[in-house]
């Protein structure tokens, strides 16, 4: 009789303990929190030497719409990928985002962050939210006179980490 | 007392895969594709170091032609290979004045880069003067002298002549 219960008990715990290890996958995302990136008009044409000599920006380019009910949040960018029809391939560190607002406000930076192809932190809240709106500028160059014309595209990953 | 342990065990082994559940960091994304098109784009700077009147006013110049050093500073941008062609927009000199001569032709100017001996002689047809790749203004062999030579020697009579020389750069 002893015996059964012990087999009973051990048969639970090897059930609890097979189901523990889906409960990682099973909370990896959380239902509530997301990010939504949109891009509008994220397309430069350089066509004269002012362009290719200062700074091109796309102001108010891409938003980031952020939801993070269940805990803070980071947020990062880094350019994944990268393609051209030239020989002579863009780097990354050529492109940067820079906040333009933030709504509804909260303590964000606003400095112009470089891109790399590994992530760089966008930004970081100190407590979870409801919906943060992150419209930033998207920046290029100075391209200058070493790149050949042609069409150069970067997809740019946008990831949102909670701890 | 072997049930025991092995119930401990399984005890522990749950917690450590609790443990791992709670330590996940979460994660989500989203991707952006930013394009960049980027045309041909050339610039060129031509400056005068002289004027650009020349006066003849000794029997060696007539005899032995009148060079000007450096008479052009050629800088130019491009984001393509260049060349770079020298002409002139008209076959003849116009020419003003009693005895001038209405027959002096643009071969009677020559054209070399500084420090170089190789002398183009203007013509319509407009030749390659020099090349190189691209670059700003600061890349070597962008930026550059230009001597000019003028050589009309005693067969065209005293007078004003003026013709135009027109620089033209292209892609290589």
């Amino acid at each position: 009789m002893q015996n059964t219960i012990k087999k009973n008990k051990i048969r639970s715990l090897i059930l609890v303990w097979a189901f523990s290890f889906f409960l990682p996958a099973a909370h990896a995302q959380s239902k509530n929190d997301r990010i939504q990136v949109t891009g509008t008009a994220t397309n430069y044409t350089l066509t004269t030497a002012a362009m290719l000599e200062a700074v091109q920006t796309l102001s108010n380019s891409i938003t980031l719409d952020v939801v993070a009910k269940d805990n803070r949040c980071s947020i990062y960018a880094m350019v994944s990928g990268s393609s051209t029809t030239s020989s002579t391939p863009m780097p990354a560190s050529l492109l940067a985002l820079q906040l333009s607002s933030i709504s509804p406000p909260l303590p964000a930076n606003f400095s112009t962050i470089q891109l790399s192809q590994t992530n760089q932190l966008l930004f970081q809240s100190s407590a979870s939210f409801n919906h943060e709106s992150l419209v930033y500028n998207l920046l290029l160059g100075p391209v200058g006179y070493n790149f050949n014309p042609g069409t150069y595209s970067f997809t740019i990953l946008f990831t949102m980490t909670q701890p | 007392m072997r049930h025991s342990r092995t119930f401990i065990l399984l005890i522990i082994l749950s917690v450590c895969s609790a443990g791992e559940g709670v330590r996940a960091q979460f994660s989500y994304n989203g991707t952006v594709t930013a394009t960049a098109v980027i045309q041909s784009v050339m610039v060129l700077s031509v400056t005068n170091n002289s004027s650009t009147t020349v006066t003849f006013s000794s029997p060696a110049q007539y005899a032995s032609a009148y060079k000007i050093a450096n008479f052009n500073t050629i800088a130019l941008k491009s984001n393509v290979n260049w060349s770079l062609s020298i002409s002139a927009a008209t076959s003849f000199f116009s020419n003003s004045g009693v005895y001038s001569s209405s027959n002096m032709p643009a071969s009677v100017l020559r054209y070399n880069i500084n420090g170089k001996s190789t002398l183009v002689t203007l013509s319509t047809t407009a030749q390659q003067l020099a090349s190189g790749n691209n670059g700003d203004a600061t890349r070597s062999g962008n930026t550059f002298n230009v001597d000019l030579t003028a050589n009309p020697g005693y067969n065209y009579g005293p007078g004003i002549y003026t013709i135009s020389t027109i620089y033209t750069l292209s892609a290589n």
